[in-house]
């Protein structure tokens, strides 16, 4: 008998033994990333990865409201930085310009701590993921830089708060606000990274390929003012992709339902990398007609971009390419296009008083932005005319991505292209001269609270 | 331990030597004792046969002072001895057998519970061989050596009793049943007595149970315990229940429901109600703690009826057959038709209904509207118009909706039973049909169960047991929340929060003189149909009769649980216990939608595509639209289990077991939906369910966005890994001590492997005090007092220690549309499973030969590891994290009274009293600024619903907390105000947000849910009739008035509530009535409506008693009716539900059921209940 009771013991004690693995199961529906698999899906997250802030256009001069539609400003600090108040956050609002950049850097940060702790997978695979991965880092701190930060100075880089640098996906780990120069320390390592790794061509547009990445760096070195390797970037990006939309071809009457652009972001071709902005309805942006007037007659960016407000004195905007056939991106393109580069290899020829190379450039964007029959090849009598006018193109080509702001900011670093901004709403005027700190966003008061973050001067 | 005992009674009792005099009290004490007593006392030494003397029992002396003859005289009246003084000793002889010592004891035998006399009970005089049997009513009469002897009596079923004889002695006997040390509570894995336990178990029986009829097992439980409390909610039909109030604020907050030993996953009402044979209620840490991770909110252990070895079988039949009134809406507190046409005549005036006439509207215009706009374009005169408005304010679109939709409702009940069992098996076989008919025309229930149970003695050591239960559940167009949503069909919508969303106006009708279906203005106005129609859209009318009559769903339910077992008795005392449960239940759900149903037609309309030649295309085929959906569920337990339990020398008992357990539930479920379905040739038709269709409404919409079922599959799996143990030692049959551990693994998502395994114990103590030599209050049958402290654990299946992501179908990048995974959580590798630690005292009493039982306890239970979102900068990407930050308290006290008040032979009344305390509050949890919003508490605080992200908890507050606006009055216009904390009254809804910007500013009213409430029920017996009222009361707790209706009347057409009667309509109105005026003016209405509406004014104490049900019954037997063919029969009638007898508030609102803004849950109809019981 007591041979018996151990028998039986000894089988349940068996049957639970075995129980190590039993509980190691994965819920169906869920994702514990863990594979390099894995951390290609959570990049393909387009709705989190491909978002920049976009309260910058908010603030900068492009933006032209009459009293109603300034009324109709969705959110109320949307309304505080287009009349750049001091007062800006409330104390709980949740400011997507900081979080939503931030969370990008989650995701990059999970996938780059995911590699490096399982080596398994396809070397191609891993490349192009962790590429990605350095390249949304980079983007994301680079834009937050550009909200948050005073305008990169070599001299006072070291000096001047940046934004908390964040490296791992530890949620718990506490931060300082890093200097600018510190930040883009780290921003130049993470695109130089991506560019090594990053494959020449992207299955998707929503995926940085090799191309993004030299536009990214093009973009940075230029708002660093290191004109030099801004235009070594954008040769290569160029070199990689170069063919421009044909606004000749387009056919203005295609957008089925509104007035929208009438290409497809996915089939335009000058559409380096899609992200798009986390601020208003592409449609809630309008210029004035003293901005239309900036566009000539025959520039056909006059018409595919913007229309006429009846009653109110002002333009529409309808131009952004995420518009395209498509209503699920409503927030305006912020990505890259080979126009973009252009511009800025344009501008880099212009400051080193290449006036010929520089409006080689320009003109073989513009060509594609008149009414076949109009366009007359822009020419310049010395770089300084060469560049005010790459400014002003780049200005009218590059409206409402999120880009002026970052040109204002470069460019009151030169007292010759400052520019004192005014603008009136209900009969108040409002004026922000050149360097002011309202320049640089105040940090969110919620992440204030909870860091002790120093807080920028208002 | 014994001789100290003995040490303790002499200090007490016995008073040091003086000359001669004795002094004693000793009950049941062997004569030796007296003798030595005596002795110490008088010097006197006895002389006797110490084995003789030892044999004749024990005798009691109770003596102050007296003389040594007297104390002697006591002493050898009780045994056959006689004594004579020698010298200073006492010579002990047994007394000679003579006539003249011959004693006659005479007395009556009776039952203690129904003081009927005992026929052919046995008594027996102790030591002797003399006994008799009590007549035929219950007289006996023995003649014996001694005057006052001990008799033993017993009774077949009956607990034997010693008693010391006297003349015309009464021998109450107490059914064995019924005795306190017999009641066995179970666990689910251990079944123990009742007086051995620690820990505060409430049991509730089979003839408790029986005094409700429902179908549901639950519904039953109702008043039955301390501890446990109802709540139905707006959102669900089924009760929430609470065990000693709450100890969570986002986990689980259920208690666990066992039947027969395993956890139940699937529905309870699989279960027929009559096939359960008790319920124990699992209330404290030794008591539930056994059940882990899963106990935390109490464990309510259900046990069906097994047969019995060695017993004849007993065949049972039982019907029953309840009636109910149809609901009746005017417990809803509408407006009346005619408050709500000037109401609507109020905004009309207003301009409020312009809109409806400018070019482009698409909106239906009501016929009220109408006859105004054409009085003011001149179409008709002002009489006409009067005339016509008139005739419209003696509709109520209620009755209509009454008389066509609902009915009287009718519930039957069937089942029959036969248990039984020879010297090596036993049987339980049942079988059992209910039908029911709703309220809702249409709406059907019928269930069919089959359930047996059967144990088989293989060997003396081997017993094996297979059981299983079948039910078969099917339900023809079920409404969702019973009594609460009149409106579905009207608006179109099934959602009980559409109750008031009356988009027909109240003056509409459904059906001409003649009975044929009318339409009612419904989506789109008349111009807009008739341009429909030009581009060859389908009929856009909207018929509510028609509509109701082509509802076709079908959800049917099948449940199957097995259980096998095999117990094996290794040693004396030593059992191996192996089970195996497997539950199974397969739900199907089947819905056809009509191609004449509004829903289908106006479909196919939005996807039809006018192509730039002029072709229409219909994206969505005309047809029945059919959607099929099945919910499994598998769950799997098996279980191994040593059960050790011994007693020895009838001093030391123990009770052990120690086992593991696995356990698998997997719940797998899909849905479908097919287009243009044809249900006669079964056939339907491909669509294209990506594409984004432009359509006539200037939109692109896809087939699968607007009809889709969203996850078409799901399948979740959980495993569980459990080893436990628990063991009690009792000693003496007085002390009794008790610890039970347990350790639970699982896969649950995210809890990270080391802290997994998550150990959660218990220790307890018990003493039962009368027993003890030195207690002796006459009139204290039994007093145990018992204490616990220990853990239970509770799980929360959102919470997640790795970074973790959801996976998104393709199709929803926006233009990759590529798969993509989205993370939900960072990770938090700190995650632990919430803990309830509980304290529980209690004292369970026995007094006045039973006459008054009961129980008090109180318990404190601390909540920690709580789940609460805690606040995180924002620069980590995320705003929150799912963590364990929170603490709350909740304690309590209870208290169960049993009093036999009035006991003949004819006549008997009983009555059970209960009283259960239990406040809980949020000790600990992190609020950041945004969520202490005082705008989110007026609306979602307080709301005890389903919707745990509207739970608002508060430090220092219980979880559903009322908070509201001091009220500032009406002013000169009727406009309504709230003071300010500075006491200026405000007037602007946006600076009383801006004043009142946090929570702690707002004036708290109190809880939601009530801490005192209980029960109280009566039966009164006269013959075989017996008579049953239940009360039941809930105090100290509040409920929010409705809001006014003001700005949902105008924005939505909403018909608001009855108080529209009693507004502010002219000056001077304001010093008689808080509600405030109705005035058309948007900005307005909805600061009067808010401002009345969150403020102190209309905030209502809950408090109420509640006539629950009376029972009537009656037993036939064959002792009443010698020539009954069968052995007993009940009759029975029940009326339940008869309302509230009364109500702190004063506008006979029953709080329970309170009117509440968009949603109102009707008080349950009265029903009339009659039945029969069998027994053959």
């Amino acid at each position: 008998m007591k041979k018996n009771t151990y028998i039986v013991l000894a089988f349940i004690l068996a049957a639970f033994a075995g129980c190590k693995d039993y509980l190691d199961i994965q819920p169906k529906d869920k994702l514990i990333p863990g594979g390099v698999e894995d951390f290609r899906l959570l990049l393909d997250d387009q709705w989190t990865m491909t978002l920049t802030p976009g309260i910058a256009d908010l603030m900068a001069d492009d933006l032209y409201l009459t009293e109603d539609q300034y009324g109709d400003v969705p959110q109320d600090y949307f309304q505080r930085s287009y009349t750049w108040s001091r007062d800006l956050f409330t104390a709980d609002e949740d400011i997507r310009d900081w979080s939503a950049p931030y969370k990008i850097i989650f995701y990059a940060n999970t996938v780059l701590e995911g590699l490096a702790a399982n080596p398994t997978g396809l070397q191609e695979a891993r490349n192009q993921v962790q590429g990605e991965a350095d390249f949304y880092r980079a983007y994301a701190y680079f834009n937050l830089l550009n909200t948050f930060a005073k305008q990169y100075n070599a001299a006072t880089a070291d000096k001047d708060p940046g934004v908390p640098l964040r490296l791992s996906s530890d949620v718990t780990a506490p931060v300082t606000r890093n200097s600018v120069k510190e930040v883009y320390v780290q921003i130049l390592a993470d695109v130089n990274d991506a560019i090594k790794l990053l494959p020449v061509k992207a299955a998707f547009k929503t995926r940085p390929s090799r191309a993004a990445a030299h536009a990214l760096a093009a973009r940075i070195y230029l708002q660093m003012g290191d004109y030099d390797r801004a235009m070594e970037e954008a040769t290569t990006g160029i070199s990689l992709q170069n063919t421009l939309l044909d606004y000749r071809k387009v056919d203005p009457n295609n957008s089925t339902f509104d007035a929208v652009f009438p290409v497809t972001i996915v089939s335009n071709p000058e559409v380096i990398f899609i992200s798009s902005t986390t601020g208003m309805y592409a449609k809630n942006y309008a210029i004035s007609s003293d901005m239309h007037k900036l566009y000539s007659v025959h520039d056909l960016r006059a018409s595919l971009f913007f229309r006429e407000i009846p009653d109110q004195g002002n333009y529409q905007y309808i131009g952004s390419y995420n518009d395209g056939g498509s209503t699920n991106v409503p927030s305006p393109f912020s990505g890259f296009t080979v126009a973009e580069l252009y511009l800025i290899r344009a501008e880099c020829y212009a400051r080193k008083n290449e006036t010929n190379k520089a409006m080689d450039d320009l003109n073989a964007l513009l060509v594609n932005r008149f009414e076949e029959g109009f366009f007359q090849p822009v020419t310049a009598a010395s770089p300084k005319v060469a560049l005010r006018t790459i400014l002003q193109e780049r200005r009218k080509e590059l409206i409402f991505r999120n880009l002026r702001l970052m040109d204002l900011k470069r460019l009151n670093a030169n007292p010759e292209y400052a520019i004192t901004l005014t603008r009136t709403l209900n009969d108040e005027t409002f004026i922000l001269p050149p360097g002011d700190n309202r320049y640089v966003f105040p940090i969110p008061a919620k992440e204030i609270t909870a860091t002790h973050l120093e807080q920028n001067p208002r | 331990m014994k001789r100290l005992f003995v040490l303790l009674l002499c200090m007490q009792y016995i008073v040091p030597l003086r000359a001669q005099s004795v002094t004693a009290s000793l009950q049941n004490v062997p004569a030796e004792k007296a003798f030595a007593v005596i002795q110490q006392q008088t010097g006197y030494e006895f002389l006797y046969n110490n084995e003789s003397v030892r044999k004749a029992g024990t005798i009691n002396l109770s003596v102050k002072q007296a003389t040594l003859e007297v104390a002697l005289q006591q002493c050898f009246s009780q045994i056959p001895f006689t004594w004579k003084v020698v010298d200073k000793t006492i010579v002990v002889s047994p007394r000679p057998v003579t006539a003249a010592a011959e004693y006659t004891i005479s007395g009556r035998v009776l039952s203690s519970d129904s003081r009927q006399p005992l026929i052919g009970a046995t008594i027996r005089v102790k030591g002797t061989d003399k006994g008799a049997a009590s007549n035929g009513s219950g007289a006996f009469s023995i003649t014996t050596g001694t005057q006052h002897p001990l008799l033993q009596v017993s009774f077949l079923g009956y607990i034997s009793r010693e008693l010391r004889a006297e003349n015309d002695m009464v021998i109450y006997l107490e059914e064995d049943k019924k005795k306190l040390s017999e009641v066995v509570v179970t666990t689910g894995y251990i079944t123990l007595p009742k007086e051995r336990a620690t820990g505060s178990f409430s049991q509730v029986d089979k003839s408790q149970l029986d005094k409700r009829i429902s179908t549901n097992i639950l519904d039953k439980l109702e008043g039955l315990s301390t501890g446990l409390s109802f709540s139905r909610s707006v959102t669900s039909d089924k009760p929430k229940l609470s065990l000693r109030g709450r100890s969570t604020l986002f986990s689980e907050d259920q208690p666990l429901v066992v039947v027969n030993g395993f956890p139940i996953e699937g529905d309870l009402n699989s279960i027929d109600p009559d096939d359960v044979e008790s319920i124990t209620i699992l209330k404290d840490a030794a008591a539930a703690s056994i059940w882990g991770v899963r106990a935390a909110n109490g464990v309510i252990v259900i046990t069906t009826r097994q047969g019995k070895f060695n017993q004849r079988p007993s065949v049972e039949a039982r019907t029953n057959i309840v009636f109910g009134r149809k609901p009746d809406y005017s417990q809803l507190h509408l407006m009346s038709t005619s408050d709500y046409i000037d109401a609507q005549q109020i905004l009309f005036k207003a301009g409020r209904f312009n809109n409806l006439f400018s070019p482009g509207s698409t909106v239906p215009i009501p016929e009220a509207v109408q006859i105004w706009k054409d009085e003011k374009d001149g179409k008709i005169s002002g009489s006409v118009a009067a005339q016509r408005i008139n005739a419209l304010r003696d509709i109520d679109i209620l009755n209509d909706y009454s008389r066509l939709f609902t009915r009287n409702t009718i519930t039957r009940q069937y089942q029959v039973n036969v248990s039984g069992g020879s010297e090596n098996m036993q049987y339980y076989l049942s079988a059992g049909y209910d039908k029911n008919a709703n309220y809702m025309v249409g709406n059907n229930y019928e269930r069919f169960t089959l359930n047996t149970s059967n144990t088989v003695r293989v060997t003396k050591k081997l017993e094996l047991s297979i059981a299983g239960q079948l039910s078969q559940g099917n339900t023809s167009n079920p409404f969702d929340v019973t009594g609460s949503s009149p409106f579905d069909i009207i608006a179109g919508t099934r959602s009980a929060t559409n109750v008031a969303a009356q988009i027909p106006s109240p003056y509409s009708r459904l059906v001409d003189d003649n009975g044929n279906a009318l339409k009612v203005p419904w989506r789109y106005n008349e111009a807009f149909k008739q341009e429909g129609y030009g581009q060859g859209f389908l009929n856009m009318d909207y018929y509510p009769l028609t509509e109701f009559q082509l509802m076709n769903r079908r959800v049917k339910s099948m449940a199957v649980n097995v259980r096998l077992g095999a117990n094996y008795e290794i040693a004396k005392g030593l059992n191996l216990d192996l089970k195996y449960n497997l539950e199974k239940n397969n739900g199907s759900d089947r819905n056809l939608e009509d191609q004449n149903t509004f829903m289908v037609r106006d479909n196919v309309n939005l996807f039809l595509e006018i192509m730039p030649d002029g072709e229409q295309v219909r994206h969505l085929p005309p047809g029945d639209i059919l959607t099929l959906a099945k919910n499994d569920l598998t769950a799997q337990t098996f279980r191994g289990q040593l059960n050790f339990n011994r007693s020895w020398r009838q001093k030391h008992t123990v009770a052990a077991i120690a086992g593991a357990e696995s356990r698998e539930i997997l719940r797998e479920g899909s849905r479908q939906r097919l287009f243009g379905y044809n249900d006669r040739t079964l056939q339907y038709a491909d669509v294209d369910m990506v594409t984004q269709f432009p359509n006539y409404y200037g939109f692109t919409n896809s087939i699968g966005s607007v009809l889709g079922v969203g996850a078409p599959v799901t399948y979740i799996k959980d495993r569980f890994i459990s080893y436990f143990t628990n063991a009690s030692y009792t000693y003496l049959n007085r002390y009794t001590l008790s610890a039970s551990g347990r350790i639970d693994g699982s896969n649950l998502f995210g809890v990270q492997r080391n802290r997994r395994l998550n150990p959660l114990w218990s220790v307890g103590a018990a003493w039962q005090v009368q027993r003890e030599k030195f207690f002796h209050a006459d009139w204290v049958d039994m007093l145990k007092l018992r204490a616990t402290y220990g853990f239970n654990g509770n799980i929360n299946k959102t919470a997640t220690a790795y970074t973790t992501a959801n996976l998104m179908t393709s199709g929803e990048n926006a233009t990759s549309y590529i798969p993509y995974a989205t993370i939900i959580n960072p990770a938090n590798p700190n995650l632990r499973w919430e803990k309830v630690a509980q304290v529980n005292l209690g004292a369970d009493f026995a007094l006045f030969r039973e006459s008054l039982n009961g129980s008090l306890e109180y318990f404190n239970k601390q909540a920690q590891d709580l789940f609460g979102s805690a606040f995180l900068a924002p620069s980590t990407g995320f705003n929150s994290i799912s963590s364990n930050i929170a603490e709350m308290r909740t304690q309590g006290w209870e208290l169960k009274l049993d009093s036999r008040n009035i006991s003949t032979n004819n006549f008997r009344w009983n009555t059970t009293f209960m009283l259960s305390i239990a406040k809980d509050k949020v000790t600990k949890f992190y609020n950041t600024g945004s969520s202490m919003n005082p705008s989110f508490f007026l609306l979602y605080g307080g709301r005890d619903n389903d919707d745990r992200s509207t739970y608002l908890p508060v430090e220092g507050y219980p979880l559903f907390g009322l908070w509201a606006y001091p009220w500032g009055g009406l002013d000169a216009k009727g406009n309504a105000g709230v003071t300010g904390p500075d006491g200026k009254r405000i007037t602007d809804r946006f600076e009383a947000g801006r004043i009142y910007d946090n929570i702690y500013k707002l004036k708290y009213m109190g809880a939601v849910n009530p801490p005192v409430f209980g029960s109280l029920a009566n039966t009164f017996s006269y013959k075989q009739l017996n008579l049953t009222v239940n009360i039941l009361y809930k105090l100290g707790h509040y409920y929010r008035g409705s809001d006014l209706g003001y700005y949902t009347m105008a924005a939505m057409y909403q018909r608001g509530p009855d108080s529209f009667k009693d507004r502010w309509k002219q000056a001077g109105d304001e010093a008689k009535t808080n509600i405030p005026a109705f005035t058309g003016v948007r900005a307005q209405d909805r600061t009067n409506n808010d401002f009345y509406q969150f403020s102190d004014v209309n905030v209502e104490k809950a408090d109420h008693v509640r006539l629950q049900d009376v029972l009537l019954s009656y037993d036939i037997t064959r002792q009443t009716m010698a020539t009954l063919p069968v052995s007993r029969i009940t009759l029975y009638a029940q009326a339940s539900n008869l309302g509230i007898i009364w109500r702190a508030n004063k506008h006979g609102i029953d709080p329970d059921y309170a009117p509440q803004t968009f949603s109102s849950v009707m008080p349950p109809v009265r029903t009339l209940a009659i039945g029969a019981k069998v027994g053959f």
